[in-house]
């Protein structure tokens, strides 16, 4: 993509080499640095989208709504009230007009349409730069009705795209296990639920306990661990027709499950005898690989997104750190150095940071490393936070904190520099948050 | 206990059900979306056959009933698209399983897409007369500083054509209107932006024949290919160098002007030592005539530079026109900004 990109923006600027001269650079005489400017979210206007069929009113205008509390819950945007607007929606038809739209000081634009199309919906639009005029970004997606809000998170990726820079992760999900109960008998369920918290629904009933749920890189299936019989085990659920097989069988204990990121394989825990040591599961063929041997506790293995290196969890130097080692289990190091506890680490689908949850001063941090254990730091500070989770962009994480004056455990989004953290919506208490890809 | 667990399990999903009516389907499968580019100009009339489908489609699937059932089979689901008459040509650009970045790349073959795309055929002609209309009306400007912009389309027609041209015409976004003041090729863009300004320029052209008569040195006169115009040397400019003292004064008044409507790219922060230098080239009356990022090769591959180059750009011509002195434009005919981002955030 990224050649693509650069190719067409090299014909682009040949192009407009060969039809407007370049600006007389040798002779620019005044150069000003910019060393301020507006640390503010942009203005953007997203339209009511015009429609042409009296049932798609609602429509209409629901989807614009979503797009728009997915753009303004990263809080880059802010979104300029459509009563505000200068066009309707049918005048935003064609080209809008810029001028009347820089007047209410938009920067940028989103107008768009929404029709029949056979039993589902196409759903269009297009982003505007309301300054120089341009036409940003436009798609069109054909779905079902019912995923009618899969639309309005597509759209909020492509303009988040488009105008950060950054990935998207709006047209997303979150799995994760929901509590309810008193503490001596919690309720775990299984649940899932859009990134923004619609569609919320439980795949399991909560007569077993589970625990961490992870996506495969497809997005598709989940696997995790669940007490059966009273006694754990792995299960992969494939989302799309609910059926659910049992992997294994394991020599001991197996727990903390994660995808490679091709989906064919897994890396474990498996407990034998109290020692705790990580192997690799071939989904295919069910062949379970050993990757270290050592009477320290070793657990939370996770891959790098080139599947080369993999991160994990001892306490071989006394208290649990963060390591790293080869694919094959070979060139065991050291990644952090700091003091405190940690746990669950996590590896950025981008590949420049490792969050982890860490316990230190009495207080529980989520915190982020680079890979070659630099920068090492935390990024929030509570009773109690934990279970890190990546959006697929890389920039965003998910994570579980407890309120111990409410009572609470919660789900909360948050950037990676630490900025923007915000509650996400759950019915009931929450943990252990994953964070699929973008779905297909 | 397993029955009390039970029991209370029971409990919390009756309550559930009340209160959320949330039920424990089995996770509904989502189909894969099926995607396609949007030209820039809305095809609207050309779409309005398939409106007719509409009629034809009254079928009232669209309550949820349809798609509960639709859930197994995604796949299927995904065949479903077929209803949209265009489906074939778009799927190569629409599989793309990433939303957008795949997306666009199949741009190139877009051009055959159905009726939406055909605008890529009709550029010119169609184009023309759409766009117009809004200009005109821009025309009674209104008193206010920022109304001022939109008085001068020429200029910025052109200056969008030069700026433009390395961001979007990237992409397919071949529509008609965009398409003639986008100038994807450079080449029409051109044209047109040379009738559009040519009043204009055609002043300027005067008053720098002047200086140039007067100061003319060395043999530089040479005007650049046909459009000299456009690119009026600035040799004479040269000559009357301003003193440093009004060259501060100078910066001074640009950046208190400028970095009041630069909105930075909050997604950009964090990145280290991030600088983008713009040159621009402004109008006596202090509209951008033109826009040029120097570092053209970062432009074209890192996005964030990219966005963070495009908010300058989007800052000047929001802040324009400039209030600048005129009697020295010659020193501020030409500006290189540069526009620090960490700088900027860490102030």
């Amino acid at each position: 993509m990224t050649t693509t990109f650069a190719r067409r923006t090299v014909l682009a600027l040949l192009g407009a080499g060969a039809g407007l001269s370049a600006l007389p650079r040798a002779f620019a005489q005044l150069r000003v640095d910019i060393t301020r400017g507006r640390v503010e979210p942009l203005a953007i206007a997203v339209a009511p989208f015009a429609y042409d069929a009296p049932e798609l009113a609602r429509l209409a205008r629901d989807i614009p709504d979503v797009t728009a509390a997915d753009l303004e819950s990263s809080g880059f945007f802010r979104r300029i009230d459509p009563r505000a607007h200068p066009e309707t929606p049918d005048e935003l038809g064609e080209v809008p007009r810029f001028d009347l739209w820089r007047r209410i000081d938009a920067q940028a634009l989103v107008a768009g349409r929404v029709r029949l199309a056979g039993a589902g919906l196409a759903v269009e639009f297009r982003l505007w730069d309301v300054f120089t005029g341009e036409h940003l970004a436009g798609f069109r997606y054909v779905l079902p009705r019912a995923h009618w809000r899969r639309a309005a998170h597509r759209i909020a990726d492509a303009v988040y795209v488009r105008l950060t820079g950054e990935g998207g992760w709006f047209d997303t999900r979150i799995a994760y296990v929901a509590e309810s109960g008193p503490a001596t008998r919690r309720v775990k369920r299984l649940a899932l639920m859009d990134r923004d918290g619609a569609n919320h629904r439980f795949l399991t009933d909560g007569r077993e306990l589970v625990m961490t749920p992870r996506f495969a890189p497809d997005g598709r299936r989940l696997v995790y661990v669940a007490w059966r019989g009273g006694r754990p085990g792995i299960f992969e659920r494939d989302l799309e027709t609910g059926r659910e097989r049992t992997l294994g069988p394991f020599p001991g204990t197996a727990f903390a499950p994660r995808y490679g990121p091709d989906g064919s394989e897994l890396l474990l825990t498996v407990a034998v005898r109290g020692n705790s040591d990580l192997y690799r599961l071939d989904l295919a063929t069910g062949r379970l690989t050993r990757l270290t041997d050592h009477p320290a506790i070793d657990t939370s293995p996770g891959y790098d997104p080139d599947a080369r290196r993999i991160v994990f969890n001892s306490d071989r130097a006394g208290t649990p750190q963060l390591y790293l080692m080869d694919r094959d289990g070979g060139g065991v190091r050291r990644l952090t150095f700091r003091p405190g506890r940690y746990g669950s680490p996590v590896w950025s689908p981008r590949g420049d940071w490792i969050a982890y949850s860490v316990v230190r001063g009495g207080y529980f941090h989520i915190g982020v490393v680079r890979p070659d254990g630099a920068d090492d730091r935390p990024i929030t500070r509570s009773f109690f936070d934990e279970s890190p989770s990546f959006a697929p962009n890389g920039r965003i994480l998910v994570f579980a904190r407890q309120d111990p004056v409410r009572d609470t455990r919660r789900l909360f989004t948050i950037g990676v520099d630490g900025s923007g953290l915000r509650e996400l919506p759950t019915p009931l208490d929450a943990v252990d948050p994953d964070w699929s890809p973008l779905l297909p | 206990m397993r029955r009390a667990l039970a029991v209370s399990a029971l409990l919390h999903l009756a309550a559930l059900a009340l209160l959320a009516r949330l039920g424990f389907t089995p996770a509904p499968p989502s189909p894969p979306l099926v995607v396609e580019l949007v030209a820039a100009v809305p095809e609207v009339e050309p779409e309005a056959p398939p409106a007719d489908p509409v009629a034809t489609a009254p079928r009232p699937p669209r309550e949820e009933a349809a798609p509960p059932p639709a859930p197994p089979a995604d796949e299927t689901a995904a065949a479903e698209p077929p209803p949209d008459p265009s489906p074939p040509a778009t799927p190569p650009p629409a599989e793309s399983p990433p939303p957008i970045p795949e997306a666009e790349p199949p741009p190139p073959p877009v051009s055959t897409p159905t009726a939406r795309t055909p605008a890529a055929a009709a550029p010119t002609p169609e184009a023309a007369p759409a766009p117009p209309p809004p200009r005109p009306h821009t025309a009674p400007a209104v008193p206010r500083r920022l109304a001022a912009l939109r008085p001068a389309p020429r200029p910025r027609a052109a200056a969008r054509a030069t700026v433009r041209s390395p961001s979007p015409p990237r992409p397919r976004p071949v529509r008609v209107a965009e398409a003639v003041r986008t100038a994807p090729d450079g080449v029409r863009a051109d044209v047109q932006a040379e009738d559009s300004f040519e009043t204009l320029l055609r002043s300027v052209e005067r008053l720098e024949r002047r200086e140039r008569a007067e100061e003319r040195r060395a043999g530089r006169g040479r005007d650049r290919e046909a459009g000299r115009p456009r690119t009026a040397p600035l040799e004479a400019v040269g000559a009357r160098r301003p003193a440093p003292v009004e060259l501060a004064r100078l910066q001074r008044l640009v950046e208190d002007q400028v970095y009041r409507c630069w909105t930075i790219p909050l997604a950009a922060r964090g990145i280290r030592g991030l600088r983008v230098l713009v040159r621009f080239e402004l109008t006596p009356d202090g509209r951008v005539r033109a826009a040029e990022i120097v570092d053209r090769a970062r432009y074209g591959k890192d996005p964030v530079f990219r966005i963070v180059a495009e908010s300058a750009i989007r800052a000047v011509r929001r802040c324009a026109p400039l209030r600048l002195p005129r009697e020295s434009y010659a020193a501020w005919r030409t500006i290189e900004m540069n526009f620090d981002l960490e700088r900027a955030l860490s102030g």
